[in-house]
């Protein structure tokens, strides 16, 4: 187990900093990626005090990272519930102007965007966590609380759906 | 059996134990279609990872604060609080001077009251004190910053403490004079003569009466007296006051409290530059709205006290001088008569004019009662 996380645990104050010094980008942008940057801060700050306040029920069993963003995947559902917020997850994707061609070897974002909107939640959360913040099969599957397995044949099923969507985009 | 389509992105992503990795290649290596699957999710992937947004990332100092070994906050304000105290100290050390008013002389005492008694006195009169002339604020600051230093007995013959009263002195004069106006216009001119001013004028040339005028005159301190004298050989004297109200201490206050209050905004300032909480900054910015109009309000009264002080104020009355005995006119008796039966007759019907108006407004109140009386009367009377 963490040795921060064990003194933050027994209410070391400098520990809880020193972990939020060294996780607040990832957190923060897991939570701008679901929420969008203007509660992204709001998501963050609730995240890192809840884990202050749950430190004692962090048990070392998933990396303190994981840990993180469990908290930060339920704060992320209850302030978007909240504030009326749409999960759909728009703010994972950029928004910078596309070039008409875009580049070889790539889909086009637009068409991607589009087909990714058509996935169901569960399949949408699954494919941001494994493909956007690189989270392993087992990781996501502590994040989102459900078995691997489970995280396995969604992520499939959402890139065979991805791929139906795509083609008919191109072929209608 | 699962088909390997749906182990195909595990494989891809190194999930896949070794045995099913194994046949699916074998499965690969067979099947076009499964492996154009394979290379569209290729593309997939790195289509999702390229078009991912560049998030930036907020300042995580809020955050990270709140973990911080938290300090109360009268220790995060200590140090600014050691500084007010410290002026504030300061301010209340200084020397205050202890006041006598000798009744037989006139002159005024000063004491420095921090200081060993007796150490240091000086011995004004008020119309001569020297350090009026020039206005005697800026002066009367630099007195009083050197009070801690007077306090030591070593250095307090070196450098004693030479406190200037603080005088708002009022004359008034009433004179008789040939000639009103020409009287005032000289009244004027000797005012202005040392320095000095009107600030207001008038005069009532009189309608068969005699003629008066009044001025206010505002003189440099130290030319009050000699001015006096000067305005009294105008005409005759009928009044002649004259009243000294000393500011010194009031003025001493105020500009302890200003110096007190001026700290105090410091503090504030800095205490705004060190708060990083909305809420915090909004709270201490109406602190510095409210010390700040406390300065401008102290400063403007400070302002008007010391010209007070500065200029002697004398307000001078003028009346002509009798020339004629303007004899009585006779008495119209029968005049005075008949206005008065007028005015008798006036009176009367003004107050039954008034009753009439009463009994009007009260009519629905005691006309029902006297109509209900009058119908019971002649109801009687008929039977």
């Amino acid at each position: 187990m963490d040795e921060r996380a064990q003194r933050a645990a027994q209410g070391d104050r400098e520990a809880m900093a020193q972990i939020a010094i060294e996780h607040y980008s990832d957190v923060n942008r897991f939570c701008a990626r679901r929420v969008g940057p203007q509660v992204a801060e709001d998501a963050t700050q609730e995240t890192f005090l809840t884990a202050w306040n749950q430190m004692k029920r962090f048990e070392g069993r998933s990396a303190l990272r994981t840990w993180l963003f469990g908290i930060a995947h339920n704060v992320c559902r209850n302030l978007a519930r909240q504030r009326r917020v749409d999960l759909t997850f728009d703010s994972a994707w950029s928004h910078e102007p596309q070039t008409s061609h875009p580049e070889p070897g790539l889909v086009n974002r637009e068409a991607l965007r589009r087909a990714m909107g058509k996935l169901s939640p569960e399949h949408r959360e699954v494919v941001i966590l494994h493909e956007l913040e690189e989270l392993t099969y087992e990781e996501a599957a502590q994040v989102l609380g459900i078995p691997v397995g489970t995280v396995k044949s969604r992520l499939s099923t959402a890139f065979q759906n991805l791929r139906a969507a795509l083609q008919t985009e191109a072929h209608p | 059996m699962k088909s390997f389509r749906d182990d195909l992105k595990a494989y891809l992503d190194g999930e896949l134990p070794e045995a099913r990795r194994a046949e699916l290649e074998v499965a690969l290596a067979n099947d076009a279609s499964l492996r154009e699957e394979k290379e569209f999710y290729e593309m997939l992937n790195r289509s999702l990872r390229s078009h991912a947004a560049e998030v930036t990332t907020g300042d995580p100092a809020a955050v990270i604060n709140q973990f911080r070994p938290h300090r109360p906050w009268w220790v995060r304000l200590a140090p600014f609080g050691a500084v007010a105290a410290l002026v504030l100290v300061a301010v209340l050390m200084r020397p205050l001077p202890a006041r006598e008013m000798d009744v037989a002389t006139g002159s005024i005492q000063y004491t420095e009251s921090a200081g060993v008694p007796g150490e240091a006195q000086v011995q004004n009169q008020p119309a001569e004190a020297p350090a009026l002339r020039g206005g005697g604020g800026g002066e009367f600051d630099n007195q009083r910053s050197q009070g801690l230093a007077a306090k030591t007995p070593a250095n307090s013959e070196a450098i004693a403490p030479t406190l200037t009263p603080q005088l708002i002195r009022t004359g008034h004069l009433s004179l008789v004079v040939t000639n009103v106006e020409d009287s005032l216009n000289k009244a004027i001119k000797i005012a202005e003569a040392v320095g000095g001013f009107s600030t207001t004028s008038s005069a009532n040339a009189g309608q068969g009466e005699l003629g008066t005028a009044s001025a206010t005159l505002r003189v440099p301190v130290k030319q009050f007296s000699p001015t006096l004298d000067k305005l009294k050989a105008l005409g005759k004297v009928t009044n002649d006051t004259t009243s000294t109200e000393d500011v010194t201490a009031p003025i001493a206050d105020m500009d302890a409290r200003l110096r007190v209050l001026k700290a105090e905004r410091e503090s504030y300032i800095q205490m705004l530059r060190a708060a990083n909480k909305v809420g915090e900054m909004l709270s201490i910015r109406e602190q510095i709205s409210n010390v700040t109009e406390e300065i401008e309000s102290l400063t403007a009264q400070l302002k008007v006290m010391r010209s007070q002080a500065s200029y002697s104020t004398i307000n001078i009355d003028l009346t002509q001088k009798r020339q004629i005995d303007v004899p009585e006119p006779p008495k119209d008796w029968v005049g005075e008569q008949w206005t008065n039966a007028v005015n008798g007759l006036r009176d009367v019907g003004r107050a039954l004019g008034g009753a009439a108006i009463v009994a009007f407004v009260y009519s629905p109140i005691w006309l029902p009662v006297v109509i209900l009386g009058a119908w019971f009367w002649r109801r009687s009377l008929r039977k």
